[in-house]
């Protein structure tokens, strides 16, 4: 990055808040233009007129891009036609979108586990603490192991883009079933307690079991299914450097 | 392969711009371009971004990525050129107009 001091820039803490919502195929786009209208300003209304433009740009940036993500095709069909630039940034959409599901659902089950955790311990909380654990596990292990959506450098030769694609697709990739289990193990365990402490009704149990298994199931599911298509994708890179 | 020709105001006012600029067309210039030709309507960066991108959808712009610079904090611009199909369509809505502006002149006048 060709940073330099000469140059009037947003706090640093802002930038990086907004890049956060921001999906990565107009990331590098839009926060250099958010840039160059802050340095147009005032500099005793910058800060506001920042935060005014990121406001309204940011949902209509975001609403498009997710529009056109699903408009190109399913999030399953990253090795459909088209260049390999565009396939990358596809890429890095996709991770975007399947972040951010994650972070609002794990927020949304962290929310009803605390409309629900008021009084004494009963069946219900069980349930809800048992998915919140699986929700922040699936969350973790998108942004912390896998990483998050990066912009895909502009100006790149076709030999460094396919490197940077293939390091990208492996990166998500990097998930292994020690991470599914370690996140697995604390919902398993409260599972355990429910059927053993504070359920006693056996209906409940099958309920509750079948609950926690569906929950493991889908992420495990949804892992191995990336897993395949990713590794569809790597295989497209190898033959096509080999072509090359 | 445009989906359709039929342009809607705001589109129209973007390609304009996108035509006047040549060269340094993209978001902030465009946004500055289409709030002149506006002339009182508030235009948000966010509202120029997705007629771009519905634009793009249409077959009727291109972009490509510039050189970054240091102004924009090493970062690099979205540029924007028309196509066949936007030149034809945009040409097609100012013919439309000028129609419209001659019909209604003898009754009203100097409307503008």
């Amino acid at each position: 990055m060709l940073r330099t001091t000469l140059y009037v820039e947003p706090p640093r803490w802002l930038e990086a808040a907004v890049s956060f919502l921001l999906p990565p195929s107009c990331r590098e786009t839009v926060l250099g233009d958010l840039q160059e209208r802050f340095a147009e300003h005032a500099p005793s209304t910058r800060w506001l007129a920042y935060v005014a433009d990121a406001v309204t740009t940011v949902p209509q940036v975001v609403q498009s891009r997710t529009r056109r993500t699903f408009n190109r095709g399913s999030l399953c069909a990253i090795s459909a036609s088209g260049d390999l630039r565009s396939r990358a940034e596809q890429h890095q959409t996709q991770v975007w979108v399947r972040n951010a599901i994650l972070l609002v659902s794990m927020v949304f089950m962290i929310g009803i586990f605390l409309l629900n955790s008021g009084g004494d311990w009963h069946f219900h909380e069980s349930v809800t603490l048992a998915m919140t654990i699986g929700w922040i596990g699936a969350t973790w292990r998108s942004y912390v192991v896998r990483g998050r959506s990066t912009s895909v450098p502009a100006s790149l030769s076709l030999r460094e883009l396919r490197a940077f694609h293939r390091r990208e697709i492996l990166r998500q990739m990097k998930v292994g079933y020690r991470e599914f289990i370690y996140w697995s193990t604390p919902a398993a365990l409260l599972t355990l307690y429910a059927l053993v402490a504070e359920v006693p009704d056996s209906r409940r149990w099958m309920l509750l079991l079948c609950a926690i298994v569906l929950q493991n199931v889908v992420i495990a599911w949804s892992h191995w299914m990336e897993r395949k298509r990713y590794q569809r994708e790597v295989e497209r890179l190898d033959r096509e450097a080999a072509e090359a | 392969m445009p989906r359709s020709d039929s342009l809607g105001q705001f589109e129209q006012l973007v390609l304009t711009s996108i035509v006047t600029l040549g060269d340094d067309a993209y978001g902030v210039t465009i946004q500055k371009k289409v709030h002149e030709l506006a002339s009182s309507k508030t235009v948000t960066l966010g509202a120029i971004y997705v007629a771009l991108d519905r634009l793009e959808d249409k077959g009727f712009v291109t972009s490509w990525l510039s050189e970054p610079t240091a102004a924009r904090g090493g970062r690099a611009k979205r540029c924007y050129r028309l196509d066949a199909p936007g030149e034809r369509a945009l040409k097609e809505s100012l013919a439309t107009a000028r129609r419209m502006a001659m019909s209604v002149t003898p009754i009203w006048g100097d409307y503008a």
